[in-house]
């Protein structure tokens, strides 16, 4: 009814596909790995539409980079209370991966 | 001898002979048939060249008419257009009269040409069926004076004390050959062999001789009923009158299949009667639980007749108050859609092309969230931005302006439609008023959903591809304005879907602890919102393809108050077998009385063994078999397929024994291990049970317990794997938490 | 000027538009809602780093029956724009409204776009008419026969734009 233009979800699958060939020619591990990419920029497809952006790959690009980020806050902040914790002791339970009030506590 | 009377308006149709004739129950309880005249008034702009020919072309034309030069307002066009108007004295013959004349001059821009009866009527008198008046007649029935005396947006109207007559066969003619009519009439029950149908034609019309009732409500009486009854009055010579008006046939529209926006529509014939009104429960779009009264509230709102408010779409609907508001104010109705887009650049269409914002939600379960949901939001926005397509297009979440023509055919309908939800919220089930205030609100809800893709249809009258547009953009503001509200306040919003959000913040449990929210959002938008209510859970589905993707709009959970709500999963569910729907709706409510994610965990073992019963129960025959029969449309006509659809399949069988199903319409089947694997439901003879296909069911209800299961970490997989084990495999009752945003995993 | 191409000729037309969009503005009147945005920005970038000052130029009408087909034309004036017509007989195939009235809107719109083509190029795209719509197709022939120019390109990707002797 009036929609003229594809969905960015349209328009995603669209760039999605045209990048079919370079995922053909890599390694399996690898097809993988960048199929995450691409399912992690789904997650900002609503901000991509209302940044009406004439190239919306660049907006798409942009959210992969975002998602990427975010893993690196979470890894970092994980990293770092392992490290806060003297002794090299494996969670057993989540419980453990949170860090007690610093490296005093840890046994 | 002039004779006044109050009553109710109960039917309104043209007459060659008496111009209108209206139909009245007073409140003696007569009804009685007055007739007035009632010319029709069209007219054409166009070059004056051709408008003189016109006026000498319509000189010659038979009919008695009355010609002038005037001026009126259209819409779209600032100033005075001039015009020829033409007076038809015969309401009845102005329709072929229009005709006529748009052949021969088909370049002129022709206004109030095809307007309804029944609207014009109402534009001059504020009528509308069942309005209450006051009328004043002369004794051989015409009317001299008639004065509506109540409005469509009256709460409790008074009720009317109708007769109706309730028409019912034993069975579904589509599946088997009725072989009885049961008749009811107040407290009278009266059943009547189908066969021999002479006795019953000869009863049928000693009833409504000796009830007289004003409406006829039947069950498959457009489709099968009424045209048999017709055909065999005709072939026994026995005449029946379904019509209160004497001396004339019933109005008999035929059966069509046409393609919209997509897909097959699909409408059955219908038929029509005189100064009564004939209503098929099948053949009702508004037709639901509360039955009789939403059809009046849509006809009282939209002054369309009772027996076409009963069958037409919602955009009728709409379109029908559009041309009310216009007739009643002064401007011309327009007969084609001619308004064309402005120009725009490409880059100004990236922007405003698009639907309402639909947000990708947090996958995983949640618990203690709230949904708030803005009132009907696109009617609210229309009418607070002035959004009409002769307005200019907003630039503000508001006016300045005076209301346009759509704000001014809404508000009152955004009014009553408020008040009555509001009402229905305090009052208690038993209230007598109860049921009546649920159909009047189903039929607000049909209308109001309808009145903003009306704006953007290509054939709406009054519509404007720009003002479809900005309602949408504004939407989309909203909606963004409320995220931000949430935000400012502390909340995460988990997902987001046109006019609803889904908010959670710790500690915030209680539906008042939500208050300042809504307020604020309200304050920032100008927009009514309302809490739908908080979950005790609720979990936002990834798509089945990939656990990482998350789907807007795809979500099941369950209430504080223990209600449960479930949106796009297996969206054809209605044409699912009822064995599965129950299963799955029983596995929920296990899931239902948890109230954290440890209980739900706690439970899942006994939702698996609502599964395993079931399977059991199927794998044993012990499922009865209507409750295995699936529906499926049918999207084209037999040949046209390549491979045929089971839909397609149990067609064919259908046609063997005569039977036949158009596109668009349902078919229902089983699915069986025999011939082409399908066993249509509309067969005389069921299949042997032992023939079901029963892997193919098991497959199925496997499939929809998974879309249950896999937000706790069960996927389709893991579920075969433990169906598999056997009953002493022990289940891990860990606790699922979120590791990250994306996954929930059971450890 | 006409092209009889599958999908009315989009990508060939999409790459008209770009071109035409670098030196000037181009109107596009949309009979079909084919316009997508997203291929012409891409055929833009390919030609200029300037995306948002050349996809400025393109400006747009759609119209979405056949009445408005004509009225969209009778209302764009005469320039010396070069203006594009997407799918221009798509709402004249609808069953509504009946053959010999599609016909007559149909030639009151071929003398609109001789009245246009006065001034600046026109060029009309059209799908190949299916078997269902059999009926129509003398509303092909009657563009083909005023067009001053009928090109037929079997599949879409035929005939780059390059070729056309609208440039050089």
């Amino acid at each position: 009814m009036g929609r003229t233009l594809p969905s960015i979800t349209m328009e995603f699958m669209q760039e999605q596909e045209s990048f079919s060939r370079f995922r053909r020619a890599l390694r399996r591990s690898d097809q993988l790995a960048l199929d995450d990419l691409f399912a992690a920029a789904r997650n900002h497809l609503a901000a991509a539409a209302y940044a009406a952006n004439a190239l919306p790959m660049e907006t798409f690009l942009l959210s992969m980079l975002l998602e990427e980020h975010k893993e690196v806050i979470r890894l970092r902040t994980l990293v770092e209370s392992v490290v806060g914790q003297a002794a090299v002791r494996l969670p057993q339970a989540p419980d453990d991966a949170v860090p007690d009030e610093g490296p005093e506590s840890a046994s | 001898m002039t004779r006044e009377f109050s009553g109710w308006l109960l039917d309104l149709f043209d007459d060659a002979r008496d111009g209108v004739v209206l139909w009245f129950l007073t409140r003696d309880g007569e009804r009685i048939r007055l007739h007035q005249p009632f010319p029709i008034t069209f007219s054409a702009a166009g070059p004056a060249q051709e408008l003189r020919a016109a006026w000498h072309w319509l000189r010659q034309q038979p009919e008695e008419i009355k010609l002038a030069r005037t001026q009126g307002h259209d819409l779209f066009v600032s100033g005075p257009v001039t015009l020829l108007s033409v007076e038809v004295a015969s309401a009845a013959a102005q329709p072929r009269l229009f005709q006529r004349m748009s052949e021969a001059f088909p370049d002129l821009t022709y206004y109030d040409a095809d307007v309804n009866l029944a609207l014009r009527f109402a534009a001059v008198y504020n009528t509308f069926p069942l309005a209450h008046c006051r009328v004043s007649c002369s004794d051989d029935g015409l009317v001299e004076s008639l004065e509506g005396l109540d409005s469509p947006w009256d709460l409790d109207p008074e009720p009317v004390p109708l007769r109706i007559l309730t028409l019912e066969p034993d069975c579904d003619p589509q599946h088997a050959v009725p072989r009885v009519l049961r008749v009811s009439y107040e407290k009278f029950n009266y059943e009547f062999k189908m066969d021999p149908i002479r006795p019953l034609l000869i009863n049928l019309r000693g009833l409504l001789e000796r009830f007289d009732p004003d409406i006829l409500l039947s069950t498959w009486g457009d489709t099968w009923l009424l045209p048999l009854l017709l055909e065999e009055s005709e072939h026994h010579n026995l005449p029946l009158p379904l019509n209160r008006e004497p001396n004339r046939g019933v109005i008999h529209r035929k059966e069509k299949s046409y393609f919209s926006y997509g897909v097959i529509v699909y409408h059955g014939q219908q038929i029509h009667l005189y100064g009564r009104c004939h209503i098929d429960r099948r053949n009702s779009s508004l037709w639901g639980p509360d039955g009789l009264d939403g059809i009046l509230e849509s006809a009282r709102l939209t002054a369309l007749p009772m027996q076409t408010a009963a069958r037409t779409s919602p955009g009728t609907g709409i379109s029908s108050m559009q041309i009310l508001t216009a007739m009643r104010g002064g401007t011309l109705v327009p007969w084609h859609k001619q308004q064309v887009e402005r120009p725009k650049s490409a880059l100004d269409l990236l922007k405003y092309d698009q639907g309402g914002m639909v947000y990708q939600p947090i996958t995983g379960v949640h618990t203690n969230v709230a949904e708030i949901d803005f009132i009907s939001m696109y009617p609210s926005i229309m009418v607070r931005c002035n959004i009409s397509p002769e307005k200019p297009v907003p630039t503000f979440l508001g006016s300045n302006e005076e209301p346009g023509l759509i704000p001014q055919t809404l508000a009152p309908l955004l009014k009553k439609r408020v008040t009555i939800k509001t009402e229905l919220g305090k009052m208690k089930p038993w209230d007598p008023r109860y049921r009546r205030y649920q159909a009047a609100s189903s039929a607000h809800k049909w209308l109001l959903v309808t009145c903003f893709g009306y704006l953007g249809y290509k054939n709406a009258r009054f519509g404007r591809i720009e003002s479809h547009e900005a309602v949408t953009t504004w939407g989309r503001e909203a909606l963004l304005l409320a995220k931000e509200a949430a935000e400012d306040m502390g909340f995460t919003v988990l997902h987001m879907y046109v006019d609803g959000l889904w908010v959670q913040q710790e500690g915030y449990e209680r539906p008042e602890q939500f208050n300042p929210l809504l307020k604020e959002v309200a304050d920032r938008t100008g927009l009514s919102i309302a809490l739908d209510g908080v979950y005790r859970w609720v979990t936002f589905l990834p798509s089945r393809m990939n656990s990482k993707v998350p789907v807007p709009n795809r979500y099941f959970g369950f209430f504080q108050d223990g209600s449960f709500k479930m949106r796009g999963i297996d969206a054809r569910r209605h044409d699912m077998p009822e064995f599965i729907v129950k299963t799955q709706m029983d596995m929920l409510a296990v899931l239902g009385q948890a109230a954290t994610l440890p209980e739900i965990q706690a439970r899942i073992p006994q939702v698996l063994g609502v599964l395993r019963s079931a399977l059991y129960n199927l794998r044993t025959g012990r499922v009865p078999l209507d409750q295995l029969v699936m529906g499926q449309r049918l999207s084209r006509v037999l040949s046209a397929y390549k491979t045929p659809s089971p839909a397609a399949r149990a067609l064919m069988q259908l046609n063997e024994i005569g039977k036949d199903k158009r596109p668009g319409q349902r078919v229902r089947f089983l699915y069986v291990r025999t011939g082409c694997g399908v066993h249509a439901w509309d067969l005389p003879e069921k299949p042997d049970p032992l023939t079901i296909d029963v892997a193919l069911y098991r497959k199925l209800l496997i499939r929809a317990a998974g879309t249950i299961l896999q937000p706790f970490g069960w996927t389709d997989k893991r579920v075969q794997e433990w169906l598999a084990g056997g009953l002493n495999e022990e289940l891990s009752t860990g606790i699922a938490i979120q590791l990250e945003k994306r996954e929930s995993v059971l450890i | 000027m006409l092209v009889v191409a599958p999908h009315a000729g989009m990508p060939l037309m999409v790459e008209l538009a770009a071109r035409l969009a670098l030196n000037g503005t181009v109107r596009v009147l949309d009979g079909g809602n084919r316009f997508n945005i997203y291929p012409v920005a891409q055929a833009v970038r390919r030609l200029t780093p300037k995306l948002e000052g050349t996809l400025a130029n393109i400006i747009l009408s759609r119209a979405f029956t056949c009445y408005q087909v004509l009225t969209l034309l009778e209302e764009t004036p005469a320039a010396s724009t070069p203006t594009l017509v997407l799918d221009l007989l798509s709402t004249f195939l609808d069953e509504n409204v009946r053959l010999p009235e599609s016909r007559r809107l149909l030639q009151l719109s071929i003398v609109q776009l001789k009245r246009l083509s006065q001034s600046a190029p026109v060029i009309m795209s059209a799908k190949p008419l299916l078997r269902l719509s059999a009926d129509r197709l003398p509303l092909l022939e009657l563009l083909e026969q005023s067009s001053t120019r009928a090109v037929h390109l079997e599949s879409q990707h035929d005939a780059p734009a390059a070729n056309l002797p609208l440039f050089g």
